[in-house]
């Protein structure tokens, strides 16, 4: 599956991006009118970054920080105010329904929440078989078949079509979601904070469970998150978002050995830890203070500046780019 | 309660029958939690029972159509008229029992037609909400909602021939709007959910979407509504038999009896309390076995 | 254990739960003791039995809820036998409350400064209804909350916070009461990690000023080990391990204390972590024995046999677990 990308090519030439490169975001933009006239939520504001083939990406923040509306708005739920996103190198810049099927099944989501994201009067066996046939994987009548196989390549077992959402765990209900995005053997995942309504004993298991596809499908993960510790072990690469922007984004080792922006700074010092051994890893305690402001109105200047400890005059005037700080490690902010 | 969430398996189900009998044990019992409901829905198979087998169950079928017998007139309650008879001689407990079928007709003829329609309808508006095909579709529901059903249906029985079709058509006519607005409310909040836009991300259909997807989800709304709905349309039916544009005499009706009987109260109470004592114990008998299905469908909760 | 009088002592309390199908036996036999000025955490994950608990406490449970035995003593009384007037006094002047979600724990229909008046009313620490005194006490909590600007906050509807700011004056609402015990369940769960950090830091620093017993209930162990004084991890229904903070950490014996450790992804680095297979059990039908047993990689034929014992292996650190009790066992057994 991998390997199709070169026909492609061509297509990649003109986008300037590079043959690995599966996703290409261009300086994406998403705002939500709000009710007074001419205030944007500026939810996404000129973000830029790629997925290679075969690579898990962690886009994190907090909330409010435009991660999810990045996501949507790749898949289509959401119209995109300016900007482009290229798909092995189709443009892709629209709405989900002038979408074309095969695009549909190259591209998948699973949702945060598995309570919602199934429908609680459909069982499973109808639930997995959708996309099957929607997509004519299989022939009709080896429909369920075929769906008790994919809950087999989830862990779970093919008896469990029988059974209602309300029926299970929230483990198991997040499993059969991915096996229903598994269905139709996509080349990139979303994955949009799948584990975070989860036990800690639990999103073990799914993360293994996604990892061991991952690796045995050649697939692309965009995985959405705010969890960093989750990502430190998961991820290729690690972007950061604040406030609609990309602050920092860089090779996962790189990132936790050697983070530069004040605000991936405050976020590592933030969370709490279990080990003596991670404690040494954070930085020196950078105090977290303030607290996101509205994207209504965004700060002049650097984003962050209201809560950086180390602001100066040209942090509230003027707003830092991305830099190529180290080889692959971009950073934007005026002190690095 | 928080007893819901726990990552345990509650069913071990293999097999799609079993699945079915597990979710039937698991529907009554939450209907049965409140007894009241258990005691309406013993209410409505009783009279259900009553309505099929009216010619097997009433003492005096015939009494039921042109029937004179002056020397048994204005019997009160006794062993051999248990109701009494009227001033025909005919026995009340048999008519009540005949027009019971005809209440039940009315009322499952109207539902069966308006709750289709306004389900129909709602779905779309819901779904499609915000564009035009939805404005159309809520303002058109808007006039109908506007229109008095009662008043509507005394002008339509009034104009044609009063009787018990038209009565049911003109019901029907504003009574589908109801259904459209209640369906497309739920719709609306239904369509925002992850699993309706998964259906859609994955390239769904919009039949599979509304139909499978969406109606699922009205379904317990739709049948509560429809049965608690059946007390009122019956009541409704009631009222313009009462004021003689429903069933016309000879053939029994609830209305018309009280009517007929009302002029001889109090001395001949039996005419008109017990005609009255039927119509409530079928609106409440519907209402309470509403309740009973409200709870079984809507359990969030174990 | 200590020998002075708990704070709030629960002993063998069983709750039940009845539901489709039977009782479900969520609580089964939880011990737990809180000393004056104390930090305890109560650990576990989603279903374990945590907020049955605190419900217990505060006598908030839901009306399918069976006390079948035990008793909760708060200073020497008996909570589940006191009247509605005592449980009042308790409920408006020694106990106080901060939930997981804020925006479900104020009435977004009135003001804040309004629902921080009332809690302050109806707890009866102001001598009659002196409606500035009751407000300046309003004031104070809000500021040792350090919320900028108290007096425009209490004008505010909770929709006009962030829920940051919410949770805060949550806090100081249950603050402005000047209870001896708070009781915070999953405060920061809902909030983001910076977030998380600040509320954590209000949290502790107020508590730790005012000599207040906290029992911070929680499904993170990280913020347990940030904010405890000693430990108690639940596990369905029953405390499987109890001990100081740092031994928790540093030595855990129970084989669910170790998984749970195990399965939290490290920003070491060293790589995805196993979990721990299965789910929780059956509260309708648990398991004889152990309850963990089923997802224990150390499970003998012992396990089924009884509920393990509350074993101190080493002072101070209780566990509940067969494997630190064969001499026991085999006394017990005579093998």
């Amino acid at each position: 599956m991998g390997k199709q990308y070169m026909e492609t090519k061509n297509g990649y030439g003109q986008v300037g991006g590079k043959e690995e490169d599966v996703l290409i975001v261009r300086n994406m933009k998403k705002y939500f009118p709000t009710k007074t006239k001419g205030s944007f939520v500026k939810a996404v504001d000129d973000i830029s970054f790629s997925v290679r083939f075969g690579e898990v990406i962690g886009l994190v923040g907090e909330s409010g920080s435009g991660k999810s509306t990045t996501a949507y708005v790749v898949m289509g739920m959401h119209n995109l105010t300016a900007g482009s996103v290229f798909f092995r190198g189709q443009d892709i810049s629209m709405p989900v329904s002038k979408r074309s099927l095969s695009l549909k099944r190259d591209l998948k989501i699973v949702f945060q929440d598995p309570g919602t994201s199934l429908n609680p009067q459909r069982n499973i066996g109808n639930i997995l078989s959708l996309p099957l046939k929607v997509h004519k994987i299989v022939p009709q009548n080896e429909v369920f078949e075929h769906a008790g196989k994919l809950l087999q390549m989830v862990g779970l077992t093919p008896e469990t079509i029988y059974k209602y959402p309300r029926s299970l765990g929230g483990g198991e209900r997040q499993l059969v979601a991915i096996a229903r995005a598994l269905a139709t053997n996509p080349t990139m995942m979303v994955l949009d904070e799948p584990t975070s309504s989860l036990d800690v004993s639990i999103q073990a298991k799914i993360i293994n469970t996604l990892i061991d596809l991952q690796k045995q499908f050649d697939m692309s993960y965009l995985f959405i998150t705010h969890d960093m510790s989750l990502m430190r072990n998961i991820a290729d690469r690690i972007a950061i978002m604040y406030l609609g922007r990309i602050v920092e984004m860089s090779p996962t080792k790189d990132f936790f050995l050697n983070p530069q922006h004040p605000y991936t700074k405050m976020l590592l010092s933030s969370i709490p830890v279990v080990l003596d051994a991670e404690k040494a890893l954070k930085p020196e305690k950078i105090e977290s203070r303030g607290e996101i402001p509205s994207p209504v109105n965004i700060p002049a200047g650097c984003r962050f500046n209201s809560r950086c400890p180390y602001a100066y005059d040209l942090c509230r005037s003027s707003e830092p780019i991305m830099r190529e700080f180290l080889p692959d490690h971009e950073v934007a902010c005026h002190l690095c | 309660m928080t007893v819901q969430k726990h990552e345990y398996n509650t069913e071990s189900v293999t097999s799609r029958n079993q699945a079915r009998i597990s979710g039937f044990k698991r529907s009554w019992y939450m209907f049965s939690r409140n007894k009241i409901s258990v005691v309406g829905l013993v209410a409505v198979s009783f009279m259900v029972l009553l309505a099929l087998f009216e010619r097997f169950i009433a003492p005096y079928p015939s009494h039921a159509g042109p029937y004179v017998d002056f020397a048994n007139a204005n019997i009160a309650p006794c062993k051999e008229f248990l109701f009494g008879t009227d001033q025909y001689g005919r026995d009340v407990l048999s008519r009540i029992i005949f027009s019971i079928r005809n209440a039940l007709t009315m009322g499952i003829g109207v539902l069966c037609v308006a709750a289709p329609i306004g389900t129909i309808m709602g779905l779309l508006a819901g779904y499609t909400k915000g564009r035009l095909i939805s404005t159309i579709i809520m303002r058109v529901v808007d006039i109908f909602l506007s229109l008095p059903s009662l008043v509507l249906a005394l002008a339509v029985s009034a104009m044609l021939n009063p009787t018990l079709f038209n009565s049911m058509m003109a019901i029907t006519f504003s009574w589908w709007a109801w259904y459209a607005r209640l369906v497309y409310g739920t719709a609306s909040s239904v369509r925002n959910e992850y699993y309706i836009q998964s259906a859609k991300l994955m390239g769904a259909g919009l039949g599979h979407i509304i139909f499978r997807e969406v109606l699922p989800n009205c379904s317990s709304t739709i049948l509560t509504k429809m049965t608690l709905d059946m007390g009122i349309v019956i009541l409704m039916g009631a009222a313009l038999s009462f004021v003689g544009l429903g069933e016309q005499p000879p053939n029994p009706a609830l209305g018309t009896m009280i009517a007929d009987g009302y002029k001889f109260l109090p001395n001949m109470w039996w005419l008109t309390v017990f005609p009255a004592l039927a119509i409530m114990m079928i609106v409440l008998a519907f209402n309470l076995l509403g309740d009973g299905i409200s709870d079984m469908l809507n359990a969030g909760e174990v | 254990m200590k020998q002075q009088q708990a704070l709030l002592d629960i002993k063998d309390l069983h709750v039940h739960f009845k539901v489709y199908g039977g009782y479900a036996r969520v609580l089964n036999d939880v011990n737990l003791s809180v000393f004056t000025g104390e930090k305890i955490g109560l650990v576990g994950e989603s279903g374990c039995g945590k907020t049955t608990t605190v419900k217990s406490i505060m006598r908030v449970l839901p009306k399918q809820a069976v006390i079948a035995g035990g008793e909760i003593l708060f200073e020497g009384q008996d909570v589940l036998r006191m009247k509605d007037k005592a449980l009042n006094v308790l409920r408006g002047q020694k106990l106080s409350m901060i939930f997981q979600d804020p925006v479900a724990a104020l009435n977004p229909v009135f003001t804040v400064g309004k629902q921080i008046c009332d809690a302050i009313r109806f707890s009866g620490i102001t001598k009659g209804n002196n409606k500035s005194e009751i407000r300046k006490l309003a004031v104070k909590a809000l500021k040792e909350c350090s919320m900028p600007d108290p007096y425009r906050i209490l004008d505010n509807y909770p929709f006009q916070l962030s829920g940051g700011m919410r949770q805060r004056v949550c806090i100081a609402m249950a603050l402005a009461t000047a209870s001896s015990l708070m009781i915070a369940d999953e405060p920061t769960t809902n909030l983001d990690v910076t977030i998380q950090d600040q509320v954590l830091h209000l949290i502790r620093d107020l508590v730790e000023k005012n000599n207040t017993a906290l029992i911070l209930i929680t499904h993170s162990l990280g913020v347990a080990r940030e904010m405890t004084d000693r430990i108690y991890v639940m596990y369905a229904g029953n405390i499987v391990e109890m001990a100081s903070t740092e031994e928790i950490f540093e030595a855990p014996y129970h084989p669910y204390t170790k998984g749970l450790l195990n399965s939290i992804p490290k920003l070491t680095g060293d790589g995805i972590m196993a979990g721990i297979d299965g789910y929780l059990p059956d509260y309708l039908n648990p398991p004889l024995g152990c309850r963990f047993q089923s997802r224990c990689s150390y499970a003998s034929e012992y396990c089924g046999k009884g509920k393990p014992p509350f074993i101190e292996v080493i002072p101070e650190h209780y566990v509940a677990c067969y494997r630190y009790s064969e001499s026991w066992q085999k006394n017990k057994l005579g093998v």
